[in-house]
């Protein structure tokens, strides 16, 4: 008898294997409980039962029954009236959702891991140092996506404190140095079909855009800051397409990776030393000359 | 006469895929010598009794009564070519559908499947156009059917969670999982024909097999292209039945209008000389060349 991989979400030491292999990019999902993180997960492998998304290929993943259980509320053979989303439960810890696919246009293979964590562990971070202090794994993803609850930004009543929720996680993981300034930073406005109805228009997206931007102008300094809108599962009432900007996002986030320069560190040495290291080769652009 | 080469097929595919009614009309085939090129049988195997019932069942017009894990034994097939040249021995565990669903469900293979896969020499991977690949979604589905349908159920189901039932689980992925646990677990490149079943249903709507599967089971042709490193694909259309045997113009067309029974089969695509051959998945995922059998 042989034992088969269980298809089940990784743990954090079950995803070395997946990195070991080259090319993986850590994405994770951040934010308060139902902000739709797990819907966004469901709505990224739901577009890859329809076919190629953002022009990658589904290639393989070593989770694809922890990806079916995140689909199946909103499957007509759960037999629900309505779809609707399993709760990450606190307890469970963090957790990696695998795909890796193919670049159409160059047959290059990119690795992703989708970094889950219940909204209550966030939640607990925003208020709790010591609670924040511990999600350090943070430190070593490739993206933050903080995603924003655009049907609570809809009502005067709650669009105060998704902000102040927002930039409380953000600042608190900050300031323990669970993440860095140097990690790119996403802010992801989700549910944006509660938000502007149908009118998804360029013009409408952007006057959301301009006005979550007023709110981050300090966060807007961490590298690769950028703000986006999706519906990955808009209300049925809605003529929102299914998975609105889940595609264009995704490609964002290996889009990111294609573009990554390769960093040197910028070394200090002195001018003897320099020239007797390298002989006759001087490269001006990595190494600064120390009197 | 010399020794034959021990080769072996896997079929794959979920529950009423198409695979019995597959080797019902092959063994037709096999011992018919009805298909010019076609493989033949040299000498009967062991105990044919499962392999003849199924074929009794098919030559009579019957949908052939698909395989439960219990009843899967077919003897091996000693296969010679139109002159006679024995060519392999060739082993098809027909296993039941349920197979690839206990493995989706349990994450084991059995030790009688792990020998039966470590064995094969290609694989043919079937899908049925009446077996959805697709997962349908609610919301589409409620946008479809407009605003008031179900009111009266989603009152009653408002508070109730689904319970997860991986059996559920889209077909499709589950294919596509038992496909990567072949590819994780035996080596080398693979040889997988991807076999549709009852083309006659649908060759009016698709120009061709890949077409169907690229419009109705994306993630399988997504997977299947993106993983040429590891397989070697081609797709067939077959159509083992030769039509719909509840419609009674079919079972007329079948019983009147054809020449032998081998005609009713169709493998697409094809020449008008080897439109009946269902041998030729077989040769291909055997690596013989057509018309050639070694």
């Amino acid at each position: 008898m042989i034992k088969l991989h269980q298809g089940l979400a990784l743990k954090p030491d079950g995803v070395y294997p997946i990195c070991r292999s080259g090319n993986t990019r850590i994405v994770a999902l951040m934010g308060s409980i139902g902000c739709g993180k797990t819907t966004l997960i469901a709505g990224i492998f739901q577009a890859f039962l329809e076919g190629s998304v953002a022009g990658y290929s589904f290639r393989r993943s070593d989770t694809l029954v922890a990806f079916e259980e995140k689909c199946f509320n909103s499957r007509t053979s759960s037999k629900a009236s309505v779809a609707s989303m399993p709760r990450t439960s606190g307890q469970v810890g963090a957790e990696f959702y695998h795909l890796e696919v193919m670049k159409d246009a160059d047959r290059s293979i990119h690795r992703l891991l989708l970094l889950d964590l219940s909204g209550e562990v966030y939640e607990g971070a925003m208020h709790i140092a010591e609670d924040a202090a511990k999600l350090t794994l943070l430190r070593n993803v490739d993206l933050l996506v903080q995603l924003i609850d655009g049907k609570q930004l809809s009502s005067g009543a709650t669009r105060e404190k998704v902000y102040v929720d927002a930039k409380r996680l953000l600042r608190r993981l900050s300031e323990v140095k669970s993440i860095t300034p140097q990690t790119p930073l996403q802010l992801v406005v989700s549910k944006v079909d509660q938000l502007v109805g149908n009118g998804t228009s360029p013009e409408a997206l952007e006057g959301v855009r301009a006005s979550v931007a007023a709110r981050f102008t300090k966060e807007s300094l961490m590298q690769g800051f950028e703000i986006r809108e999706i519906a990955a599962s808009p209300d049925p009432e809605t003529t929102v397409p299914m998975r609105f900007g889940v595609a264009d996002l995704f490609g964002s986030w290996l889009a990111e990776a294609e573009v990554d320069p390769l960093v040197l560190p910028r070394l200090k040495v002195s001018g003897e030393r320099l020239m007797h290291r390298l002989g006759e080769v001087w490269l001006p652009e990595r190494f600064e000359a120390r009197e | 006469m010399s020794e034959a080469t021990e080769k072996g097929i896997l079929l794959v595919g979920l529950p009423k895929t198409g695979k019995t009614t597959f080797v019902a009309a092959l063994w037709h085939v096999l011992n018919s010598e009805d298909v010019d090129d076609s493989l033949q049988l040299s000498v009967l195997g062991g105990d044919d009794t499962y392999l003849n019932l199924i074929h009794d069942e098919w030559l009579n017009y019957v949908e052939v009564d698909r395989t439960t894990q219990q009843n899967e034994a077919i003897p091996t097939m000693h296969l010679v070519n139109k002159t006679g040249v024995l060519k392999c021995a060739l082993s098809i565990p027909d296993l039941s559908g349920e197979t690839y669903l206990r493995q989706w469900v349990d994450r084991e293979w059995s030790d009688k499947f792990t020998a039966a896969a470590k064995d094969a020499s290609g694989i043919l991977v079937f899908l049925h156009p009446d077996q959805p690949a697709d997962a349908p979604e609610i919301t589409p589905t409620m946008r479809l059917l407009g605003p008031d349908v179900d009111d009266e159920a989603e009152s009653e189901d408002a508070g109730d969670q689904p319970v997860w039932d991986p059996e559920k689980a889209a077909s499709i992925v589950q294919l596509v999982e038992v496909l990567q646990f072949l590819q994780r677990n035996l080596n080398g490149h693979l040889k997988i024909a991807v076999m549709v079943s009852a083309w006659d249903l649908i060759k009016s709507c698709y120009a061709t097999p890949k077409e169907f599967i690229t419009k109705s089971a994306p993630l399988l042709e997504q997977f299947l292209r993106t993983n040429s490193d590891s397989f070697d694909c081609t797709f067939f259309g077959i159509s083992a039945l030769g039509g719909d045997l509840k419609k009674k113009e079919d079972t007329d067309r079948l019983q009147n209008k054809t020449r032998c029974a081998s005609e009713r089969i169709e493998v697409v695509p094809a020449t008008p000389d080897t439109v009946h051959d269902i041998t030729r998945p077989l040769r291909w995922a055997l690596s013989w060349s057509e018309g050639e059998s070694a």
